[in-house]
């Protein structure tokens, strides 16, 4: 562990990793095969949910962007960096597993569907993002920069998840967040992706946690100061800091 | 922000004098300076040509693909146009005074109303060419999807001008950020000249404008204060 | 300088202008009948009413109506329908492995002068239920 921010510092990874196990099983094993698309149906399990959190990546980042535009703390600047990162490798993760489902169901890996190409643009827009936290070596300019970045490209969002709801898609429309009541899913299934939606947040929120303590210790630029730093296993690879 | 200061006397009074001001000196930039038209049409023309080898020879296959290709080349041209927003304030290093003086309302406006000019400027010459050599045809839906779309490249483009503005580095990136921004304009522009009811896609057009217009007005003070 | 009250105060009448210009958009849009304009696939009762220019590529897209799959060498014949109307396809090349009849279909082509329809790319389109082997669904 790196130092232990809060009392809960090891709760959160053993639950993290607790949840992880059951989703793993119940999505794996327990789960039963579906009648139509057969074993591929089981990516689904991975798909949605990191689609899902992609999605509440992106709103961390509004929030966080807002906030910083607000209290001019950098704290909202690392909290929504960390964010953004996690969000750009979770939508490339729901398009990669996307295409790996559509070969075989769909029979191909890629079509011009709305879903698909929002989606795509989605993921340029924050790989964009993250390029320009990196445009001023004034924390607080590329801090301002990015947030008004962050503030309009969330606005994406609402049209990859409802391109399936306004347009005929040839991606199925939303099962669980659809406008009608009772989805049409079968329980055991609707429990296995809900043990991986839970699974992914937690999991989400553990790397946030991390990088954003990783950032914080690169932003302070002497290493040193925190004595415990050596021994962290934090992912201090990328240069933080807009450097 | 309260900008009406002591040294406003270098600005005419009323908002409509300071526009016209700032108006007549960005466009000085867009027509002579180097990342205005002097770069900007010999890239569309050299876009039209080349792209005209690579989709050829078929006259059909031109002609249905014409419209698309102007508007791929206007967006991809709106990147270096995107230098025009701030160009005149950094070769005087004036950034900081303007931004004191003028609201950032009407800085926007200004700049705005002169980058949509050179685009549509851009989009016509583009579209000259195209049906020159494409063979192309050019209905009225298709100019006013044109004028209307390039309102709101115009507003997104300003905002990632002012992006550049204070740094010359990162102009690479603008490109990640104006074409996927422009994608309504590109989609609904190409369309509106083809499909038989070119209604739905002037409406979309209009939204985007609403959209790409109000994002603007909000997040520009805040690339303004440095 | 600003202070963070104020700022909140501005920035929030900035962001409820966005929500505004959204939802205006998205009023006008809804009104303009643009959802029949982006379309992936058209059904068959539009491709009845409204015959597309003979060389124009598009996507047809409905159920494979039961019993009408043919196997004739490496061709094969169906039809797809929307409830209302049903076009018959011709379709020469591997149908994919979940193709299946009373199952969706996305068939890429032209529709020839003959009323039917001559694909050269199917996709098998799935609705959003999940259920698993053996259960009707």
């Amino acid at each position: 562990m790196p130092r232990t921010p809060a009392p809960g510092g090891a709760l959160l990874p053993a639950t993290a990793g607790v949840a992880s196990g059951i989703a793993l099983v119940l999505a794996l094993l327990v789960a039963p095969e579906d009648a139509v698309q057969g074993p591929a149906q089981r990516l689904m399990y991975v798909h949605v949910p990191a689609a899902w959190v992609a999605y509440l990546a992106f709103a961390t980042v509004l929030v966080c962007s807002v906030a910083y535009l607000v209290r001019r703390d950098l704290r909202f600047d690392r909290c929504a960096q960390a964010a953004a990162e996690l969000g750009v490798g979770l939508t490339a993760l729901a398009i990669g597993l996307g295409m790996l489902w559509g070969r075989p169901v769909w029979g191909v890996w890629w079509t011009w569907d709305a879903r698909l190409v929002t989606t795509t643009v989605l993921l340029l827009v924050y790989v964009a993002y993250l390029g320009v936290r990196r445009m001023a070596d004034d924390p607080h300019v590329a801090a301002r920069r990015s947030a008004a970045v962050g503030v309009v490209a969330f606005l994406n969002v609402p049209v990859v998840h409802f391109s399936v709801v306004w347009w005929r898609t040839l991606h199925q429309p939303p099962t669980v967040l659809g406008p009608d009541g009772s989805p049409p899913i079968d329980p055991v299934m609707a429990w296995a992706l809900a043990a991986g939606v839970v699974a992914f947040t937690l999991l989400a929120v553990l790397v946030v946690r991390r990088r954003v303590a990783g950032l914080r210790a690169a932003g302070s630029g002497t290493a040193a100061v925190l004595p415990a730093d050596g021994a962290a296993p934090v992912i201090t690879v990328v240069p933080g800091g807009g450097r | 922000m309260s900008g009406r200061g002591a040294g406003r006397q270098a600005l005419p009074a009323g908002t409509l004098g300071t526009v016209a001001v700032l108006v007549r000196r960005d466009a000085r930039v867009a027509l002579g300076g180097v990342d205005g038209f002097a770069s900007v049409l010999p890239f569309v023309a050299a876009g039209v040509v080349l792209g005209g080898l690579v989709l050829g020879p078929d006259p059909a296959a031109l002609r249905t693909a014409a419209p698309g290709l102007v508007w791929l080349l206007v967006l991809t041209a709106a990147v270096p146009l995107a230098r025009v927003v701030a160009a005149a304030e950094r070769d005087e290093d004036s950034w900081d005074l303007l931004r004191g003086l003028v609201p950032p309302g009407v800085l926007l406006l200004a700049k705005a109303a002169v980058l949509w000019a050179a685009l549509a400027v851009t989009w016509g010459t583009g579209t000259v060419l195209a049906v020159l050599l494409l063979d192309g045809a050019v209905p009225v839906a298709g100019f006013a999807a044109a004028l209307l779309g390039l309102v709101g490249v115009a507003a997104s483009t300003t905002v990632f001008g002012a992006l550049l503005a204070a740094s010359a580095r990162g102009a690479g990136l603008l490109a990640a950020l104006v074409l996927p921004a422009g994608l309504p304009a590109l989609l609904a522009g190409t369309q509106a000249g083809t499909a038989a009811d070119p209604l739905p896609w002037l409406a979309l057009l209009v939204a985007y404008d609403l959209v790409a217009g109000a994002t603007a007005w909000a997040v520009f003070p805040f690339l303004l204060e440095e | 300088m600003t202070r963070p009250a104020q700022r909140r105060r501005t920035l929030s009448l900035r962001l409820l202008v966005v929500v505004g210009a959204v939802g205006g958009a998205l009023a006008l849009l809804g009104v303009s009948g643009l959802a029949d304009t982006l379309v992936y696939y058209r059904t068959p009762t539009e491709l009845l009413a409204e015959p597309p220019p003979e060389d124009e590529r598009l996507r047809l897209g409905g159920l494979v109506q039961v019993g009408s799959v043919e196997r004739v060498g490496s061709e094969a014949r169906f039809a797809v329908t929307d409830g209302v109307a049903t076009l018959p396809v011709v379709y020469s090349g591997a149908l994919p492995a979940v193709f299946a009849e009373g199952q969706g279909a996305v068939v890429e082509g032209r529709l020839g002068a003959d009323g039917v329809f001559v694909g050269d790319l199917v996709l098998v389109k799935h609705s959003n239920e999940y259920r698993p082997v053996g259960e009707a669904g």
